[in-house]
């Protein structure tokens, strides 16, 4: 609560006039035009140097479509029970780097929100590693787990779990900054502690966020778990790269094939999970 | 001739109350960080048992004091001491003690709106509770049926399972009366609590906050916009204006001067209006 009124003794700053609409408009103007010269000129750039064009992207239609139909074409079925454990390794490389990823991600989340920190430099060095985690590409996380750990599905999983870390950590602690301060108030009048406000104040209102987001970084597991292993993090990416290295396309599109029904199903499966919990 | 009415009735209260006051405020002061001087030099005494009505102007205090006294907001200076402990001087759990003996109701009830009706009444045993406990809403069996009992008292038993988002201001604002009960408090500030409410059912929660005052010996600080409420229920009334007491007194010495005067009175210097 402020002291508005009109007859408080607080001094007042003077009424605004014309003239500072005036100047307020032009400020925006002069913002907004810096912001669209700069994107333009990215585009400008990026067009011109990545070499991009429409008779080349025509001229690759036509040697994709030779390729898919001559080589990878029909899919390899009868081999779908040989990558029927890649795919549960996929699986489960996305299930255990989700729990690794929400065990880091809550409490960076709590204490990188400004309303449920503990200091503001905790919040800001919560919000630093979410921002480190973050800008590592995961391919290249991946890429270094893989040189740690070797080969296989516990460098994927890690990877996975690391990189959740960034896009959890962050909105996490987005989301309990939006909630409703004045439940929180509400609480904190009976006397309750931090963990208690947590649990009774915080907790409900923040679980909505925390269960849309929970999920969609299980998707993200899966698909991401899948181009992962390309680099050799387990899992049907594994036996992906492995294939197009043999040289063996019709096993490859069948490999491609399993992913897109993988990601389908695991989309059903956690909406119908979702539209049951809240 | 306002500060003479003033003083004889500050005499009047003082020397009517002959218990020891259960809060104390000397010399409390409030500026917020953009210079805002929401209170100036507070002083009051309020015994056990008295309901005392707040009022005066939107801004003029009324909010920022009630929330000095149990710290959600942090007093600029001054002393507030409760029932013999030094409010203003409380470090985390002495605070939390002494939150946990002021139950709160607020003017947006401030109820968690996701979670059902009894658990929010539970949230008065907060300050009792284990904090692990406390954190994942275990209560013990007779907390729960000390919340059933304090919503039929309020006229919520069959509401008790709803989550509160289903129920209407004047149910929420009986929930929040209820947390309040349930923190067993000594003292129950009510900030606005009748501002979002129908008429109806300001008289209603008005009635309870009264009975609970005079059947419970609680004391009671209500900050009011309507005058004929606090004309009608409270047994004290305090006018705030531009953070200052303007007058303290029993309800029956309240005059229509008197309240001109603290809504309309004394026009300021600056005359232009916006």
């Amino acid at each position: 609560m402020a002291v508005s009124s009109s007859r408080s003794a607080v001094r007042r700053s003077p009424a605004p006039t014309y003239a500072h609409y005036r100047q307020y408009k032009q400020q925006r103007v002069r913002r907004n035009l810096v912001v669209w010269a700069v994107v333009f000129g990215a585009v400008t750039w990026a067009v011109w140097s990545s070499g991009f064009g429409l008779l080349t992207l025509f001229n690759g239609l036509s040697e994709s479509y030779s390729f898919i139909v001559t080589d990878a074409l029909p899919p390899k079925l009868e081999s779908v029970p040989d990558y029927l454990g890649p795919t549960l390794e996929t699986l489960y490389m996305s299930v255990v780097g989700l729990v690794i990823s929400v065990v880091i991600s809550v409490p960076i989340g709590i204490l990188g929100a400004r309303n449920t920190t503990v200091h503001r430099v905790v919040s800001y060095l919560a919000k630093s590693i979410a921002g480190i985690a973050r800008a590592a590409p995961s391919l290249v996380i991946t890429v270094f787990f893989v040189a740690v750990f070797g080969v296989g599905p516990l460098a994927g999983t890690l990877a996975l779990g690391l990189g959740g870390v960034g896009i959890l950590g962050k909105v996490y602690a987005d989301a309990i900054e939006e909630i409703d301060a004045a439940q929180i108030e509400g609480v904190r009048s009976t006397g309750a502690s931090w963990l208690q406000i947590l649990g009774q104040g915080v907790w409900p209102q923040f679980k909505p966020a925390f269960m849309t987001w929970t999920q969609y970084r299980f998707e993200r597991n899966v698909r991401g778990g899948a181009v992962i292993g390309l680099v050799g993090g387990g899992g049907l990416g594994f036996s992906l790269i492995s294939a197009i290295n043999l040289y063996q396309f019709r096993d490859a599109m069948t490999i491609i094939l399993m992913i897109f029904v993988m990601v389908m199903v695991i989309e059903l499966a956690t909406r119908a999970l979702r539209r049951r919990a809240i | 001739m306002a500060s003479e009415l003033n003083t004889r009735a500050l005499q009047q209260v003082t020397s009517e109350s002959t218990t020891p006051a259960l809060l104390s405020v000397r010399n409390l002061n409030k500026t917020y960080p953009d210079g805002t001087q929401a209170l100036h030099d507070v002083s009051l005494d309020i015994p056990s048992g008295q309901l005392v009505a707040v009022i005066g102007l939107s801004g003029a205090g009324k909010s920022t004091f009630m929330r000095c006294v149990n710290r959600l907001v942090e007093p600029t200076s001054g002393q507030i001491v409760f029932d013999g402990q030094d409010v203003t001087r409380a470090r985390r759990g002495d605070l939390r003690r002494i939150r946990r003996q002021m139950g709160m109701i607020f003017q947006q009830f401030n109820l968690v709106q996701r979670l059902p009706v009894v658990t929010n009444v539970l949230h008065g045993r907060l300050g009792y509770t284990s904090a692990v406990r406390g954190c994942l809403g275990r209560f013990p069996q007779h907390e729960v049926e000390q919340a059933l009992e304090m919503l039929a008292q309020v006229g919520l038993a069959d509401q008790a399972f709803k989550r509160c988002s289903e129920l209407s201001g004047g149910q929420m604002q009986r929930v929040g009366i209820a947390r309040a009960m349930m923190q067993g408090a000594a003292l129950i500030l009510a900030d606005e609590p009748i501002a979002s409410l129908d008429v109806s059912s300001s008289e209603k929660v008005m009635t309870i906050l009264k009975e609970v005052a005079t059947a419970q010996r609680i004391t009671t600080i209500v900050n009011l916009h309507q005058v004929d409420f606090a004309q009608q229920f409270a047994d004290r009334v305090i006018g705030l204006r531009d953070g200052s007491v303007f007058c303290d007194m029993p309800t029956d010495g309240l005059t229509e001067d008197l309240i001109r005067d603290l809504y309309y009175g004394h026009v300021p210097q600056q005359d232009e209006e916006d």
